[in-house]
């Protein structure tokens, strides 16, 4: 029989976070996800809670052109940064290379 | 996870004299090169956007207000916000390069290029996002 998916899931974008952190790539900061996307190089974006909604939305325009996916992250940037092992907030990251995470396969 | 500046794409110019006007990629350098080692594009956009016309208007003042100022530009990526748009633009693509920022006259050509081009598909009423002004 197949295992139940997780219902909160909320839990699981942390340890896959935390996964991806270990062992594989990504970027952290507004500035880098804009050239990441430029680029062409990033695979996910996510973004907090509480970034501000120009900020969000404009985000999202660059993640449509370059079709790349976008994740909500239920947090604000406070929580994003501890999710990441960081002891400053993070308001976007992007992830290039998943490493041993699943996180690109399930968004 | 795709490039999209690439040429034809419409962008917005966000820095310098030229914010807030829109341009067109010409040619993408996405590496850099040895004078500018950072990811540039070499841009055609307009600097005075043809006035609204009106069907009360005769020919004389038709023509005068469907003019197109346009600029040539080399601008570094962080300073466009790319839009969902394209113009496509053939007679151009050979007018300018990198070269034509090195003399004047050359750029004033160039310019001149680019204006009968501009005028040309204005005047065919195609791609009416990219000749109306952006209002901020």
């Amino acid at each position: 029989m197949a295992p139940s998916k997780k219902s909160s899931s909320g839990e699981s974008i942390n340890s896959r976070l935390a996964l991806v952190m270990k062992s594989g790539k990504s970027t952290l900061g507004y500035k880098s996800t804009l050239k990441t996307l430029r680029n062409g190089k990033a695979k996910l974006v996510i973004i907090s809670g509480n970034t501000p909604p120009l900020r969000k939305s404009e985000i999202e325009y660059y993640a449509m052109l370059a079709k790349t996916s976008v994740h909500h992250f239920s947090g604000n940037n406070v929580d994003l940064g501890t999710a990441c092992g960081k002891y400053f907030r993070v308001g976007t990251l992007t992830i290039l290379d998943a490493g041993d995470s699943d996180i690109l396969k399930t968004e | 996870m795709a490039k999209f500046l690439r040429g034809g794409k419409v962008v917005i110019v966000l820095q310098g004299r030229y914010a807030g006007k829109k341009a067109v990629i010409i040619k993408s350098f996405d590496e850099g090169t040895s004078e500018r080692p950072y990811p540039h594009a070499v841009v055609a956009g307009i600097e005075t956007y043809p006035l609204k016309v009106t069907k009360a208007m005769n020919k004389k003042k038709v023509a005068a207000r469907s003019h197109v100022k346009p600029f040539i530009k080399i601008v570094n990526y962080s300073h466009l916000m790319p839009t969902r748009y394209s113009l496509e633009l053939d007679d151009i693509k050979g007018a300018i390069s990198s070269e034509t920022f090195k003399e004047p006259s050359q750029r004033l050509a160039a310019k001149k290029a680019v204006r009968a081009s501009f005028q040309k598909r204005y005047t065919t009423g195609k791609n009416k996002w990219f000749f109306t002004k952006l209002r901020f």
